[in-house]
């Protein structure tokens, strides 16, 4: 059988949720077609780390384990999964395109000659008797392009992709072989880290937020879920000018001709009809998402996504979806 | 002295590029070309390093011919030697063949810290930077942040990752990327414009360099380019009645990307 490794990233101890959407997602398009295994470097594991990669579809689970793979190492990391490919080489070998997967992947593939794809966003697989071929699409040229990379003659064929890109998704029912190995290595790393520091969590300003959850007169005796969902995303709340005007939320909050001009990656509107001046405020945001039950609400005419429904029912259960899916990222 | 190689790429600004919205092509014409703005900070880097404790100073790159220009603007801030690997050869060169290519020619000197910037703005890979340091054996260190101290036999830099600072030490000699915030390039000077008026870019061929003619070019690069196409227009969609948990679902799945890890609401 044709087989994939996924490397599972750790920090801390926790398993980053990268790993885990790339197992969901080859999963989801191979089915039990291909063998997944998942590659773990730690120090110490727990069955709850071995739970998670086999209800996300692993069919084969190998952990080295040494007091030297606690923290990321690029020299110890790099050998520990060389190492494994000495006998064996996957046909597949993806990596989340996090720092740390970025700094490794390439060392690897250098090591191995063998091609990477870098930040790849889409993943399509191509299965036959002989073969398992892999075509990493990425943005190229500041996103202007995109560009279908595939690695014809040599393996494994390597790609990092972009985290939050994939859904996790738990079967509870899967089962795993799992395989533990000691990590061997004559040479000691160079690199050696002398201290950490966390870095400071900076507060958010409207006009800088990725995702603005925004409210409007539909909306408003519902402000203080609209403030969990910003939360739940790292965003920022706004509002529209009837709620301002109802002293329901500060000016600082509005957006529009007489308050803030925003741009961020996402805009979800919600119970705002759409007067101009509210719209020439927030009308080259990437992404508008709008909910409202009145199906001529001038705000569709500028969404990407627009939702006919009752923006006050639908708020409570995005937070709830969300709550659900956060659930993974906290693993 | 020790000696401090920059790796620079000149790259199209890709702020610049266009689409044709009726042929849904790239509009490349009248682009300018710029060095690549983290490579611009790397060679900043080791310039302030060469101001305080002293260094030589070089700058490779791999390009066509044109890229002797760029060159001549880095002698003009300060640089001491500059290289131009440029051949026919070279062309269609994916990330693993253009480092063999880079490391083939960094061999043949003598280095102690070799600075490249963290990736490129025309393809956005950082695979470059690690994968030459792969090819001369070298420690590496990414996404540096700062280089606190050097001395004859080793670093000390600040390394972000996505949550942390980290100090660490790296035995030289060793290759690290850099970011384009770190600092704020120099100007040229009068000086300096004045006094390398006769420094040449020295060019490097294939016929320069032990290379295996199969290891490089389109024809040696383990990856290739299957399609591209240009980023879709996504037309305003058409307004969906949906049930409240129907609408719930997608507007989380529009949102999940950005949801943070940490806290509780």
């Amino acid at each position: 059988m044709r087989n994939i490794w996924i490397f599972i990233e750790q920090k801390d101890r926790k398993i980053q949720p990268v790993g885990l959407e790339l197992l969901s997602e080859t999963k989801r398009l191979l089915k039990d077609d291909v063998s997944l295994t998942a590659i773990l470097l730690t120090n110490t594991h727990d069955q709850k780390d071995i739970d998670l990669m086999t209800y996300c579809g692993a069919n084969n689970i190998i952990i080295v384990e040494d007091e030297r793979l606690k923290d990321y190492d690029t020299t110890y990391y790099s050998h520990a999964i060389t190492n494994l490919m000495r006998d064996d080489r996957p046909d597949v070998f993806l990596i989340g395109s996090t720092l740390e997967g970025r700094d490794l992947a390439p060392r690897i593939s250098a090591r191995l000659n063998t091609g990477l794809t870098a930040d790849a966003t889409k993943l399509d697989f191509e299965l036959t008797e002989e073969r398992l071929k892999l075509f990493a699409t990425r943005p190229a040229l500041g996103g202007n392009l995109f560009a279908t990379i595939i690695c014809e003659n040599t393996v494994p064929q390597m790609a990092t992709i972009r985290p939050s890109i994939f859904a996790i998704e738990e079967n509870k029912s899967r089962t795993s072989k799992v395989i533990i190995k000691p990590f061997e290595i004559k040479e000691t790393s160079k690199v050696q880290i002398l201290s950490k520091e966390k870095l400071a969590h900076k507060k958010v300003e409207l006009n800088k937020a990725q995702v603005i959850i925004a409210g409007g007169r539909g909306v408003s005796n519902m402000f203080s879920t609209l403030k969990d969902l910003a939360y739940l995303v790292g965003g920022e709340v706004a509002a529209s000018r009837a709620v301002v005007d109802a002293n329901i939320e500060q000016k600082d909050r509005l957006v529009g001709q007489t308050g803030t001009t925003v741009h961020p990656k996402v805009y979800l509107a919600s119970g705002i009809s759409g007067a101009i001046q509210h719209i020439s405020g927030m009308d080259k945001s990437e992404l508008i998402i709008a909910v409202n039950t009145d199906p001529n609400a001038l705000i569709f005419d500028v969404a990407d996504v627009s939702i006919i429904a009752d923006a006050k029912k639908v708020l409570p259960l995005v937070k709830e979806e969300l709550k659900a899916l956060r659930a993974y990222k906290t693993h | 002295m020790i000696h401090i190689v920059c790796l620079v790429k000149q790259v199209p600004d890709t702020t610049e590029i266009k689409i044709d919205k009726d042929t849904n092509t790239l509009i490349r014409a009248g682009v300018k070309s710029i060095t690549n703005p983290n490579d611009l900070a790397g060679v900043e880097e080791a310039l302030k390093l060469k101001d305080t404790m002293g260094a030589k100073v070089s700058v490779v790159t791999m390009g066509p011919l044109q890229a002797e220009g760029m060159l001549t603007e880095l002698y003009a801030r300060g640089v001491d030697a500059c290289y131009l690997l440029s051949d026919r050869a070279f062309a269609g060169s994916d990330t693993w063949a253009t480092s063999k290519i880079l490391s083939t020619f960094l061999k043949t000197l003598d280095y102690d810290l070799i600075i490249a910037g963290y990736q490129a703005i025309d393809g956005d890979t950082a695979q470059v930077g690690p994968q030459v340091a792969e090819f001369l054996n070298i420690p590496q260190v990414t996404y540096l942040s700062e280089i606190t101290s050097v001395t004859k036999t080793a670093i000390t830099a600040k390394k972000r990752t996505e949550s942390e600072i980290w100090t660490l030490q790296v035995d030289l000699p060793c290759l690290v990327t850099t970011l384009s915030d770190m600092n704020k390039p120099r100007y040229m000077n009068a000086f300096d414009i004045m006094h390398n008026t006769d420094k040449k870019v020295e060019i490097v061929t294939f016929n320069d360099l032990d290379l295996d003619i199969n290891d490089i070019g389109l024809k040696g690069s383990p990856t290739k380019v299957s399609k591209t196409y240009v980023k879709q227009v996504e037309p305003k969609s058409a307004k969906q009645v949906m049930t409240e948990e129907d609408a719930a679902k997608l507007i989380a799945k529009l949102l999940y990307p950005y949801m943070e890890v940490n806290g509780d609401a």
